[in-house]
């Protein structure tokens, strides 16, 4: 009897038809720190494709005077050996870029299937994956890393990228297992479940679209930490010093003794580049983040548009 | 109590894993590495230490099981084998001359990052939107992109290179002994704040956003608005209804920051020749030093998982939820 | 009574929303005053803006504005005060129960700390005092004492809701707004938890905005009932004509008690009302029930009603005010 009483019921005879969203990436372009992120992003991806093109000279060729600072000739200067420093970044971007995103996809299509899978099926499968994701989650990956490339001895760079895809999944898969489990127990899962889909169906059609943005915060996660770890690796003289990345570039330049010969600008390049590539990822990251979680934007409206001081936020 | 005892199994089990991934490495690997390193050194070596070294790296037609249970009576003995570069000492008493240092420094440095990263986290939320949000989030993004060594790099040769505010390298400088007096300790602050500060300023950004987030998730809560409502003044408000419940998914997130934080922060030990497990691990690398590598792997392991251990405790302490068994860092 | 002066008193207030693409009006020019120790129903479904309404009244609006109109409370402005002495007046004068009492407690201070920190922060007492009188407040909404040391987790959703309305009454205010304080509980905890909350008021006399989209339990509990559409309040009536079948109504009324299933009846039969509410991006020049009404006419979607005393009602209906003209031939 109370129940029918509710006025919602009652008044819903009709289902009510929600108008579509905005398109995701609409509101991911139009947020501004996203959008940055992605502009720096594909500003490092055409370097990269076109390196070949971009680069003024033979990143190899050891035809300069050493040391030179930065001029028209070599805008990031020369190294120790006369080479010229920005054709050894551009160039260095391929293998840089493709350990960073190759490791993030093969970290995160192995979070998805080692997160998603066992939440999915649930008891005691679900129980040892868990534990083997905290497992891996609290072993520091850097010191494995360095012991794993040490036994490899001068890691060539896919077996690098490789070793970081296969170590880097703990957290992703996390984050994906407790966001999985609060689907199963949804209507549509369960809905699906009946309506005999099967288990691949469901994780992959019911499922896994609600997870996209999860799914991309993760990869440019994993892309980050990758291209970080290997830059350290690579630092440290663990990957093959005769390739040309942004990491080989900065051991050489420890090698060469840049600092103390004041060739600042040899470690300054690789590293700057590092450091914006990274933060092209977090930008994009953040904005995702603003995009599907409304609370970390909504304040900014009020506060700006409507600025009365009652409003925005709590008892201030 | 339930929760302690879970807590505590999690850190038998995920020290056993690291434990058993030690052993496995080597023996994984294609073509045993250890064989090249025992060719390398083994004019230097007794035939006793060649025996020990060749058992230690699975080089013996013993069944691996055996090898194995050998391999755990070893360590629960603390007997970590020889260091090859710093043949004959024990891998033991290298690793307890160096970890003091790490501990020092990068435990001091890690938790002066968190404390006032979530202090400032706090502070952004509350004003979330205006000039110091929009500021420093952004700012954040480019610090937590930054590679650890990279800034230690930069900070060394503009701050101790070319301006000569800080000491170049070591812990301490080399004229002097060591003693507890002020004057050696003065020496070995002035040798750690440079690489503090590096490790401070790189992680930093990760707490500061990662509060920021968790604290505006927070102030949307009811209990937030309930607690304005009742007239809970503007200070009590902020600290003990939102930062209160914010730190809680903080601290679970530590257990996935921590291991990569402790990894930036043991190559700045080895741009500054800091004398920690970091710079030791990169001696043994280099060197192929196996034997050493693999204990300082150990320790550093060990260390943060006890660190985790010490962390998931104090959120049992903070969240009444777990003091039931229900709930809590990891359901 | 209507004599008396307002404890609440909403006058022409609008809010919108700012946090989506574009700001959204949810609430309409709405005009509502809540007299001493009444009982005030106010019913809506879901967006029709009634919850917006209950925060308006408390100041505690988020990532939305008022952006026409006053509130009065006990005969001051609340939204000309400074922040601290909205602070101090606020629970004082009119307190509030949430809808979601699941979440309206901080999950990791205990009960007593929480009703403690209410008592603690506007007015001076002892540890042992603070104590006493939220026992007391506790065995009000029959709560054991000892609930006292319990975290929010330990208790039952009944329990927890008896915790909310008890720091609500804390300081014995005029007016408690109460936005459907027994949502998401069975029906039976329902039961007594309003029953209890009807003793309460009558031993306390303070005045409750009941605020609910159960149509039936509102129209037994409420002294007067205000109904609300689309964000605007479309009847105020006494609680009884909702059961009396001569009484003039607003056709959205008659449709909720038409909704009602009778026991009387062979069957149970409940009629719906067809529709939706309009949207409020896109809302109507005219009446906002216009597209739904059975009795349209071609001055319901030209121009919007007003409220108008119809009958003895309340009423915002161009076709019900007409034929109560006729009837009596003004």
């Amino acid at each position: 009897m109370t129940q029918s009483s509710d006025v919602d019921q009652v008044l819903l005879p009709t289902p009510r038809v929600r108008g579509r969203r905005p398109s995701v990436w609409r509101g991911f372009f139009g947020n501004k720190k996203a959008a940055l992120g992605f502009g720096i992003f594909m500003v490092f991806v055409l370097m990269a494709v076109f390196a070949p093109v971009l680069a003024p000279y033979n990143p190899q060729a050891t035809q300069f005077i050493p040391f030179q600072g930065p001029s028209w000739h070599h805008w990031f200067g020369t190294t120790a050996t006369g080479q010229d420093v920005l054709s050894q970044l551009i160039v260095g971007s391929r293998v840089s870029l493709g350990i960073g995103i190759s490791a993030g996809i093969m970290a995160t299509s192995l979070a998805i299937v080692l997160g998603m899978l066992p939440a999915y099926l649930g008891g005691r499968t679900d129980t040892l994956f868990n534990t083997m994701t905290n497992i891996m989650l609290v072993i520091p990956g850097l010191p494995l890393l360095i012991v794993i490339t040490a036994y490899i001895h001068q890691t060539e760079t896919w077996t690098l990228a490789l070793v970081m895809g296969l170590t880097g999944w703990a957290w992703g898969a996390r984050v994906l297992r407790s966001q999985t489990l609060t689907y199963v127990r949804r209507d549509f899962v369960v809905a699906a479940r009946l309506a005999g889909a099967s288990h691949w169906h469901i994780l992959i059609h019911e499922i896994l679209p609600n997870m996209l943005s999860l799914v991309i915060a993760n990869l440019m996660f994993g892309t980050l930490g990758a291209v970080l770890a290997a830059a350290s690796l690579q630092f440290l003289g663990l990957g093959n010093p005769n390739s040309i990345s942004w990491g080989t570039m900065l051991f050489w330049a420890q090698i060469g003794q840049a600092l103390l010969n004041g060739a600042w600008w040899w470690l300054v390049a690789p590293g700057a580049a590092i450091a914006l590539f990274g933060a092209s990822m977090a930008l994009m990251n953040f904005g995702v983040d603003e995009l599907t979680n409304p609370r970390l934007r909504q304040a900014r409206r009020a506060s700006k548009q409507f600025g009365k001081p009652h409003q925005g936020r709590p008892n201030n | 109590m339930k929760y302690v005892l879970s807590r505590l199994g999690f850190l038998f089990i995920s020290l056993w894993a690291a434990v058993t991934v030690n052993f496995v490495l080597p023996r994984l690997m294609p073509g045993n590495p250890a064989i090249l390193m025992l060719g390398r050194y083994k004019g230097q070596l007794t035939a006793q230490a060649l025996h020990a070294l060749k058992l230690q790296f699975g080089i013996t037609k013993q069944p691996l099981w055996q090898q194995y249970v050998i391999y755990l009576g070893h360590l629960l003995h603390g007997n970590l084998g020889l260091s090859l570069t710093y043949y004959p000492i024990p891998v033991g008493q290298i690793i307890a001359q160096s970890l003091p240092w790490t501990l020092g420094l990068v435990g001091t440095a890690t938790i002066i990052s968190m404390v006032l990263g979530t202090a400032v986290g706090v502070y952004l939320a509350w004003n979330h939107g205006q000039f110091w949000d929009n500021l420093l989030s952004t700012v954040a993004m480019f610090t937590a992109a930054l590679p650890y060594f990279w800034l230690a790099l930069l900070l060394l040769y503009f701050l101790a290179y070319v301006y000569h505010w800080f000491p170049l390298a070591h812990a301490y400088s080399t004229g002097i002994n060591p003693a507890w007096s002020l004057s050696f300790i003065l020496n070995v602050l002035r040798h750690a704040l440079l690489p503090a500060l590096t490790i401070v300023v790189s992680s930093l950004g990760g707490w500061m956003v990662g509060m920021r987030n968790n604290m505006i998730q927070t102030l949307g809560e009811d209990y937030i608005t309930f607690a304005e409502a009742k007239g809970v003044k503007k200070r009590r408000l902020m600290f003990q209804y939102a930062a209160r419940n914010a730190i809680l998914p903080s601290l679970t997130s530590f257990a996935m920051s921590l291991g990569f934080v402790v990894g930036g922060a043991l190559l700045t030990e080895v741009v500054f020749s800091y004398p920690g497990v970091g710079y030791q691990l990169l001696v043994a690398v280099q060197n192929e030093d196996y034997p050493l590598m693999q204990g300082l792997f150990l320790v550093i392991a060990l260390a943060v998982l006890i660190a985790n251990f010490i962390v998931e405790m104090l959120y049992g302490r903070l969240d009444p939820r777990t003091r039931q068994g229900q709930g809590g860092a990891y359901s | 009574m209507i004599e008396q002066e307002p404890i609440l008193s909403l006058k022409d207030v609008s809010v919108q929303y700012d946090s989506g693409p574009e700001p959204v009006t949810v609430v309409r020019n709405v005009f509502l005053d809540v007299y001493p120790q009444e009982i005030l129903g106010l019913i809506g479904e879901s967006g029709s803006g009634k919850s917006t309404l209950a925060y308006t009244a408390m100041r505690l609006l988020k990532h939305a504005s008022m952006t026409s109109g006053s509130v009065r409370i006990a005969g001051r402005d609340i939204y000309a005060m400074k922040h601290e002495e909205l602070r101090q007046f606020r629970w004082a004068e009119v307190s509030m129960a949430f809808q979601t009492a699941m979440n309206a407690l901080n999950p990791v201070m205990t009960v007593g700390e929480q009703i403690l920190d209410t008592l603690k922060s506007h007015q001076t007492l002892t540890r042992e005092e603070g104590i006493e009188r939220a026992q007391e407040l506790l065995q009000l909404v029959r709560l054991n004492p000892d609930t006292l040391q319990r975290y929010p987790h330990e208790l039952s959703g009944g329990m927890r809701q008896r915790v909310v309305i008890a720091i609500s009454i804390a300081l014995s205010p005029k007016l408690v707004i109460m936005d459907e304080p027994t949502t998401g509980l069975d029906v039976v905890i329902q039961r007594t938890i309003l029953d209890e909350i009807v003793e309460i008021q009558r031993r306390q006399h303070f005045a409750i905005l009941f605020i609910s989209h159960d149509f039936q339990l509102v129209s037994t509990l409420a002294q007067r009932v205000a109904i609300m559409y689309a964000g605007k309040i479309v009847e105020v009536t006494a609680g009884a004509t909702l059961h009396d079948p001569t009484a003039l109504h607003h056709p959205y009324t008659e449709g909720l008690i038409r909704a009602v299933p009778r026991l009387s009846d062979d069957q149970a039969t409940a009629i719906g009302i067809p529709g939706n509410p309009p949207d409020p991006r896109d809302f109507p020049k005219g009446c906002a029930y216009a597209d739904r009404c059975s009795l349209v006419q071609r001055v319901c979607r030209e121009q919007p009603p007003e409220l108008r005393m119809t009958g003895s009602s309340l009423i915002a209906c161009h076709v019900v005010q007409q034929r109560e003209a006729k009837q009596y031939g003004i």
